[in-house]
């Protein structure tokens, strides 16, 4: 992170947590002024409709005093109405009778000066035999709106990543690259790093300062190599030896990987759009429940997930295609017109009045998420080489995870908050941010009109597939990887803890742990299984441990046991990514040479991308057919399943040398 | 820069604005949600008292239509909560049978939501039949202001806040370039121009080992 981000992102991380404490705080003090009253009024209520009860079994005879059952009655009492502290049954001589959360043998005196309290006189025959006393914190105030931390804290965050997003955008505006393409000159130096910069071009002093220090770089870096070849022809060993510690130190003759900095722009309208898709997945299934109607062949849980395995089927059949035509037309172009067909798929869904137009506008929405997932690729692919490639991916795929990470617990509060329609128009709002960023952004690319449109054909699945281990990496690890995230995580789960009585927005704090583990993970991983090429191990463990992730659904109660199985599938899947990926083009290279790379990791995508769609529609159907634990006992060992037949495969063959793979 | 400035505040402006009200609609929410569901409580507690009196009566044999000390009941419930409208006693066709407001028995009760929030509780007989229904009408308009009174103080802070929230994010976007351009734009004479002061030490360091070395095979291929 650059210093200039730190510093504004340290001083909006204290400016919005000072003001949130200010609003809260206000907060406190009107609740205070209302719910007080209120609650009091609702104590004295609850105190008259105990007195009567207590009134009327006095009046059949019984002694006060020999009330059985009191005690259990003031604890229901309790348990439906949290707010009040305790309540009381006590005789003419203020003696407690029966009680729940206080000591029966004391008085109410000591919790009268802890509490507020309400007394009503249990009277019998006109005679006053004794008092109901309801406690009232008094800080009940602030105990509500303490229960709303995590909310306010997941705001923060996501506001803090959003922020650090718009910043990385503002930079990619032509003076603001000048100025942050010196400062990162200017830091590289510090580090003793002589790797050449991309020229950034321009006009004015602070363009000038950045060729000149472009042009110290090359006539260091020329002048080392010259010292470099005229060591050798002189057969010089020490002073070679000193000017290849000299190029240690200071990287003179070692090549710059970072993308090019015009390559950020794409960053942001890409994080915004996938913000927009993520928003919704906290009540994406709960709300086409509220369409579903039974349909005669099909369980309902299979109608519930008919949009959503229509959506990722689109996704995945759409995208090999979608290449070669966004090419045609300009990444840029068909980026914007992906955002704006998912804006149009977000307001439509937001008002959707039957299940088939919901399906119709998801599928629109579906189309523009391809679009824009295949443009913004694309748009990195054409600007980068093989040595900077994965860099540049790597920019966009972390958009994403923070996306994933952003996305789940903002839909939640607000579907919970405003309503599931107002948090779809939300979305769109989003994809027009996204559509905007991309027009200032993305507007000069040019359109290809002679590029290929290509597709992945049954002849090269069929080829890379006979093999063993490309079967079992792809359709044993790959595909069940998917199908497990779309079909448990973001199907089954949500589903199942919205029918358990939990909101969105606890359903969104859920799944944003798997978006959390994997920026956390990935980056980690990425160097350990390059370092020291483990890749295999790490498939393999990844499956393994993503397969017993749904152990923690039957150890801990909900909406804990799911949010540690969603943590579990995201660390795992953290594990398996990166290291799975780059075997794809190791392994495809030994047992497919015939097949290019751009063909076997097309491949690889469509297969992955299956599992998305297949994902749900097993869940669905065996879940229909058999019940819920079935259905994720099923899918989890066919995820552990997979891993452990790429393993006995792997054993088969030994494990390949890690090799650079551009598109991880 | 000033151009740059401009652009990082209109960046920063929506996220603060957004963060901050959403934080406020969220504390707004919370209260407003605890305070219906107090009132609902409320109501329906004075809705199943009824009802428990009613069924009491009925399992006595004294049918609902013919309980009329169900009007003196109700009447003394509605005065004890202002907010309360009235307290309707209806048969299963929604006829009012007894009422706190004399003027309603015998009308036909029929939810408005722009008038009530209503809150229901059956009335069943010993045979889990239902009889007919308890329902406490609270006043909406009075509901309404209640929020409106307690939501006002919060927008307001909230609007305050929101904009010296803006103007310190300014401030900092601000503060912060003129630091970034500070750095930057210190400079020192290079080979061929101007470059930014900090940068110069690194590359004298390698100049210095570069001429070392080049002196000593210059001087070797002089011997």
């Amino acid at each position: 992170m650059r210093r200039f981000d730190l510093i504004i992102l340290g001083f909006v991380t204290v400016i919005l947590a000072a003001a949130l404490a200010v609003i809260s705080w206000q907060s406190i003090r009107s609740a205070e002024n209302t719910l007080m009253p209120a609650l009091d009024r609702k104590a004295d209520v609850v105190a008259r409709s105990l007195a009567s009860l207590v009134g009327e079994a006095v009046g059949y005879g019984i002694a006060l005093d020999e009330i059985v059952g009191g005690d259990q009655v003031l604890r229901t009492v309790l348990s439906e109405n949290p707010e009040f502290g305790f309540a009381a049954i006590t005789n003419a001589a203020g003696r407690i009778v029966a009680s729940a959360q206080t000591d029966r043998e004391g008085g109410v005196a000591p919790l009268e000066r802890q509490m507020r309290t309400v007394t009503q006189p249990v009277v019998v025959n006109g005679a006053t035999v004794g008092s109901i006393v309801v406690g009232i914190p008094n800080a009940v105030a602030e105990t509500l709106l303490r229960r709303l931390w995590i909310d306010i804290a997941v705001l923060l965050l996501v506001s803090l990543l959003v922020t650090l997003e718009l910043l990385s955008f503002a930079f990619t505006m032509p003076t603001a690259s000048l100025l942050r393409g010196l400062a990162r000159r200017l830091e590289a130096l510090g580090r003793h790093d002589f790797r050449p910069h991309d020229p950034l071009g321009g006009a004015g002093p602070l363009a000038g300062e950045v060729a000149t220090v472009d042009r110290e770089i090359a006539r260091v870096r020329r002048e080392h190599a010259e010292l470099m070849a005229q060591a050798e022809a002189a057969g010089d060993t020490d002073a070679l030896r000193e000017l290849q510690a000299i190029d240690r130190r200071f990287r003179l003759t070692r090549e710059r990987t970072d993308p090019p900095i015009n390559l950020v722009a794409v960053r942001a309208p890409v994080f915004l759009f996938f913000f927009a898709e993520e928003m919704a997945r906290p009540f994406l299934p709960s709300y086409i429940q509220s369409f579903a109607k039974p349909i005669a062949g099909l369980s309902i849980e299979m109608v519930i997930s008919l949009p959503i395995v229509i959506f990722m089927a689109i996704v995945a059949l759409a995208q090999p295609t979608l290449n070669g035509i966004t090419e045609r037309a300009g990444r840029g172009r068909s980026l914007r017109t992906g955002a704006l067909l998912a804006l149009i798929g977000y307001v439509g869904t937001a008002y959707a009045w039957g299940m088939v137009p919901l399906i119709v506008f998801r599928s629109v929405t579906a189309i523009g998420l391809a679009t824009v997932f295949v443009s913004a690729q694309g748009y990195i692919v054409d600007r980068t080489g093989a040595q900077n490639r994965a860099r540049g991916i790597g920019l966009f795929v972390s958009g994403i995870m923070v996306a994933m990470l952003c996305g789940p617990p903002i839909g939640g509060i607000l579907a919970d908050r405003l309503g599931i329609a107002a948090a779809f128009l939300v979305s769109a709002a989003m994809c027009l941010a996204a559509y905007l960023c991309a027009l200032v952004a993305l507007s000069g690319d040019r359109p290809n009109p002679t590029a290929a449109i290509g597709g992945v054909s049954i002849r090269q699945i069929g080829s890379v597939l006979k093999r063993p281990q490309m079967l079992t990496l792809l359709v044993g690890c790959a595909l069940p990887a998917k199908m497990l995230l779309i079909g448990f995580c973001f199907y089954y789960l949500p589903l199942s803890l919205s029918s358990a009585g939990f909101d969105p927005a606890t359903i969104g704090r859920v799944l944003m742990l798997y978006g959390l583990a994997m920026v956390v993970v990935i980056p980690l991983v990425s160097r350990l299984s390059d370092d020291g090429g483990r890749r295999v191990s790490f498939v393999v463990v990844g499956a393994l441990l993503s397969g017993l992730a749904i152990a923690h659904l039957y150890l801990w109660p909900a909406p804990w046991g799911a949010a540690l199985a969603v943590l579990q599938v995201g660390i795992a899947q953290g594990l398996s990514t990166t290291p799975q990926s780059a075997l794809v083009g190791e392994l495809g290279a030994r047992y497919v040479p015939s097949l290019s790379q751009g063909s076997l990791y097309g491949v690889f995508r469509f297969i992955e991308r299956s599992g998305t769609a297949i994902g749900p529609a097993i869940v669905a159907f065996l879940w229909g057919a058999y019940g819920g634990e079935v259905a994720v006992m099923a899918i989890a060992g066919m995820v552990a399943l997979g891993g452990a037949l790429f393993a006995l495969a792997a054993i088969g063959g030994s494990e390949p040398k890690p090799t650079p793979v551009a598109t991880r | 820069m000033q151009r740059l400035a401009l652009v990082l505040i209109l960046a920063l402006a929506p996220v603060v604005v957004a963060a901050l009200a959403l934080g406020a609609y969220l504390n707004y929410g919370s209260i407003r949600q605890s305070y219906l569901d107090m009132v609902g409580s409320r109501l329906d507690t004075v809705a199943r008292r009824v009802a428990s009196d009613a069924e009491t009566a009925l399992s006595l044999g004294l049918p609902l239509a013919g309980q009329q000390t169900l009007a003196r009941l109700l009447e003394r419930e509605r005065a004890a909560d202002s907010l309360i409208l009235s307290i309707d006693v209806v048969d299963p066709a929604n006829k009012i049978l007894h009422s706190s407001d004399p003027d309603r028995i015998g009308t036909t009760e029929t939810p408005d939501a722009s008038v009530s929030e209503d809150h229901s509780v059956a009335i069943r007989n010993a045979f889990e039949t239902v009889e007919g229904q308890v329902v406490v009408r609270a006043s909406k308009p009075g509901l309404d202001r209640t929020l409106a009174e307690m939501a006002r103080p919060i927008w307001q802070t909230a609007i305050v806040a929101i904009v010296v929230a803006l103007i310190l994010s300014a401030l900092a976007v601000i503060l912060g370039l003129r630091l970034l351009r500070a750095r930057v734009t210190q400079t020192e004479a290079a080979a061929d121009g101007l470059v930014p002061r900090g940068s110069r030490a690194a590359i004298v360091e390698v100049d210095a080992a570069h001429r070392a070395i080049a002196d000593r095979l210059a001087g070797s291929r002089a011997v």
